[in-house]
């Protein structure tokens, strides 16, 4: 006679081995894995992003007569990706084989280590940047059409082939630049790795509470 | 997660989460993975319990939507997969011990997501007012709907188990 699926569930289940229950081990180690694969992605998708601005820096340069200015700024770039693919190289220098918590701890600290160092190197990094986007102004026709209009102004106090109010105010600005530089990386992160970085802080506060 | 909590608060639900994960999962790894999700969740929202409900109901209800879920983000990483390369379409049939379960199993692996999740809690003898509550739907249409799924699962069934 034909079972009704209703006798085929208890008399299934009645056989206490037909559920075995799996052990609970490395409960966190998928997701482990799987936070620092995303942070190994969105590095490599941001040396890319950077390079392609690297290249676009070059091209307006050229485009707009800022050899000077686009050559700088995709040196610039170029540099800051060096130095950021050198750093993620030390991913590698995780053991793996450690528990998940002790190989997210890792990755903390290396992240929290890269992310010192490039705040030192953002420090010059913006400055440069910045000090470069005026000089490349100044090197294009709209610059100098502007430079010369100041310039023909009798009133115009004049230091090194520039126009002090000028001179002054750009000077003030690059040291704003410099104070923030900082913050401005800090700001600039968040915007990019925010949301990882908070779930990653998320799975280690749950690590630690699992292991208390 | 302590141990107590484990020990007292879902291992005497464990079978309840085993046979859930079973339904939406293929193979001893994802099996595995679902399992510890859904227990790492039940610590997790463990403070969210307002004990409208019962404790088992709840744990139904969290099961579920994880394993919904879990299902769900397969889902998106297979497709991405699958435009590499072919899914692995090898199943583990026979998780269980006894045969007709695995069948019976294979047949519920056949239906929708939301169909899977009605005759598991019908099978686990859940009134129409649970389930509806546990899937968060009206309990008019449950009658139908589960001898809808019962005429479906009989029809795969057919001639497979006596």
């Amino acid at each position: 006679m034909e079972k009704s699926i209703e006798t085929i569930w208890k008399t299934g289940f009645i056989e206490q081995e037909n559920l075995i229950i799996p052990r609970l081990n490395n409960l966190y180690n998928q997701k482990s894995i799987h936070i620092i694969d995303k942070f190994k992605r969105m590095f490599k998708y941001n040396h890319y992003y950077i390079y392609i601005l690297a290249v676009i820096h070059l091209a307006i340069g050229i485009v707009l007569g800022a050899y000077l200015a686009g050559t700088v700024m995709f040196l610039l770039l170029i540099a800051l990706t060096i130095i950021s693919r050198k750093n993620m190289k030390l991913i590698n220098q995780i053991n793996q084989s450690d528990s998940s918590y002790d190989y997210l701890k890792s990755f903390d600290n290396y992240l929290k280590g890269i992310i010192s160092k490039l705040g030192n190197f953002y420090q010059v990094f913006y400055p440069v940047y910045f000090g470069f986007l005026i000089v490349g102004f100044l090197e294009t026709n709209s610059g100098q059409v502007a430079l010369t209009k100041i310039m023909d102004n009798p009133d115009t106090v004049v230091y090194s082939g520039l126009p002090v109010i000028w001179l002054s105010s750009a000077i003030l600005f690059l040291i704003v630049v410099t104070i923030f530089s900082k913050p401005l990386f800090r700001l600039d992160l968040k915007t990019v790795y925010g949301r990882i970085m908070k779930k990653l802080d998320e799975l280690l506060a749950d690590m630690e509470e699992l292991r208390q | 997660m302590s141990i107590d909590f484990y020990t007292s608060q879902i291992l005497p639900y464990a079978g309840i989460i085993v046979k859930i994960c079973r339904a939406y999962t293929n193979s001893e790894e994802d099996f595995e993975d679902y399992y510890q999700e859904v227990c790492l969740q039940i610590w997790k929202s463990k403070n969210n319990f307002n004990q409208e409900s019962e404790w088992s109901t709840w744990i139904y209800r969290l099961s579920l939507n994880v394993c919904l879920t879990l299902l769900k983000k397969s889902k998106t990483s297979e497709k991405v997969k699958s435009e590499i390369q072919q899914p692995d379409l090898i199943e583990d049939s026979n998780v269980f011990q006894n045969e007709s379960i695995n069948q019976l199993y294979a047949a519920i692996k056949q239906l929708s997501e939301i169909d899977r999740a009605v005759i598991l809690l019908y099978l686990e003898e859940k009134t129409y007012e649970e389930i509806a509550d546990i899937i968060g739907t009206n309990s008019n249409n449950i009658g139908v709907r589960i001898k809808r799924i019962k005429e479906r699962l009989k029809k795969i069934l057919d001639g497979k188990i006596n």
